[in-house]
């Protein structure tokens, strides 16, 4: 016996005390005890699962089981979709710089069918502005040649029939306040600090 | 009877077919009594208290959780059981005379006396009446490990104690059954 420490289940055959202990005679129950208590078992309400094992029982039936799955799946789904809407939003406009949008599908500009002139739309959304006027190098630079109309949504438009060329242009708001083309696929230096927007056609 | 075997009896009990008890009771009625008598000493205690452990297994069978085996948590049932009868025992005997040093031994002694005609063995005998006079906590203990083969960890959860207290009480009472059988005593060991 290992009488320094805890007795250890593998030494436990060395023992002689553990062996005569293993080894002592098995008392027998009186004969028809396990009957009378069976007779007896009668008198006891049968038992019951307890609720929790019953909730427990009735959660792992296979259509539970199914219809949690696709409980969970459409959680997800809609976690999904939330974030998705997050990522996809719109940034909220800053003030005073109405020009800004990304993220806007505003077309800026469309091509028309070829011919000797063709017909371009500019769009600039600018709710804010009381007037936007495109000022360009096919009308040199004059603010009232080619003022735009304001549509419901805040976008303005104007549409004007250009031959083939090469034109820089700006958007003048309010008539004091230049901003270039958000959507504008080429940028050129003004040499004053500000980008006009570059039109091929 | 192998585990699966007994937890489906287990399973058809609780879906409302409670005779599936019956194989359960006659299977384990040995093993319990042995445990209950070595336990208590007395035969007709014993016949009481393996039939209150199937009666309150049977009325709790809905929170036996599974975690151990059938078997294991009858024999928990079964100590608890011993325990209060013993409580009982020992609560008649004081009403009965004052209880004087040495006393619940010397009854011990006496029951193991009626015993002594049933068993053979001299070396069985001794171990009989060493097991009566050490503490009921260890008793049970030992019983659980070595009579009814539980493993430390099964026996640390049928008495609900940690498995450290369970090795403690395992060796403490070896310590003790040894002292006895080697001193041959007459007396109780405190």
């Amino acid at each position: 016996m290992n009488a320094g420490g805890p007795p250890r289940e593998d030494l436990d055959g060395l023992d002689p005390t553990v062996e005569a202990l293993r080894g002592m005679k098995k008392d027998l129950p009186p004969a028809g005890l396990a009957s009378a208590i069976t007779s007896g078992l009668a008198q006891i309400p049968p038992p019951r699962r307890s609720a929790w094992r019953r909730l427990w029982g009735a959660l792992q039936r296979p259509q539970v089981v199914w219809a949690y799955r696709m409980a969970i799946f459409l959680v997800l789904l809609g976690i999904m979709a939330g974030v998705w809407r997050l990522v996809d939003r719109p940034r909220v406009e800053p003030a005073g710089n109405a020009a800004f949008r990304p993220g806007s599908r505003v077309v800026s500009h469309s091509k028309g069918p070829a011919g000797p002139m063709i017909p371009v739309t500019f769009t600039f959304y600018s709710p804010k502005a009381h007037s936007v006027c495109v000022v360009s190098t096919f009308n040199d630079w004059d603010s009232k040649k080619t003022p735009m109309k304001r549509g419901k949504d805040g976008t303005w438009t104007v549409q004007v029939s250009l031959p083939q060329g090469r034109y820089e242009y700006m958007f003048l708001v309010d008539g004091t306040r230049y901003e270039t083309d958000p959507n504008a696929l080429e940028l050129r230096q003004d040499g004053m600090g500000n980008d006009n927007a570059v039109l091929r056609l | 009877m192998d585990e699966r075997e007994v937890r489906g009896l287990l399973e058809r009990v609780l879906d409302g077919e409670p005779d599936r008890f019956a194989p359960l009771v006659e299977a384990y009625t040995p093993a319990l009594y042995n445990l209950a008598h070595k336990m208590l000493g007395g035969s007709t205690e014993a016949s009481d208290v393996v039939q209150e452990t199937f009666f309150r297994a049977y009325r709790d069978l809905g929170r036996f959780d599974g975690r151990t085996r059938f078997y294991s948590w009858l024999c928990g049932i079964c100590v608890n059981v011993s325990y209060d009868a013993g409580k009982r025992r020992r609560r008649s005997w004081e009403r009965e005379e004052p209880m004087t040093e040495g006393a619940e031994e010397r009854l011990a002694g006496k029951e193991q006396n009626a015993e002594e005609e049933l068993i053979a063995s001299q070396e069985d005998r001794r171990l009989r009446g060493c097991l009566g006079r050490i503490p009921l906590t260890l008793r049970a203990a030992l019983l659980l490990r070595y009579q009814e083969d539980l493993s430390l960890q099964e026996v640390a959860d049928q008495l609900r104690i940690g498995l450290s207290a369970t090795k403690m009480r395992v060796r403490r009472g070896l310590a003790l059954l040894k002292e006895c059988m080697s001193r041959n005593l007459v007396g109780g060991i405190r």
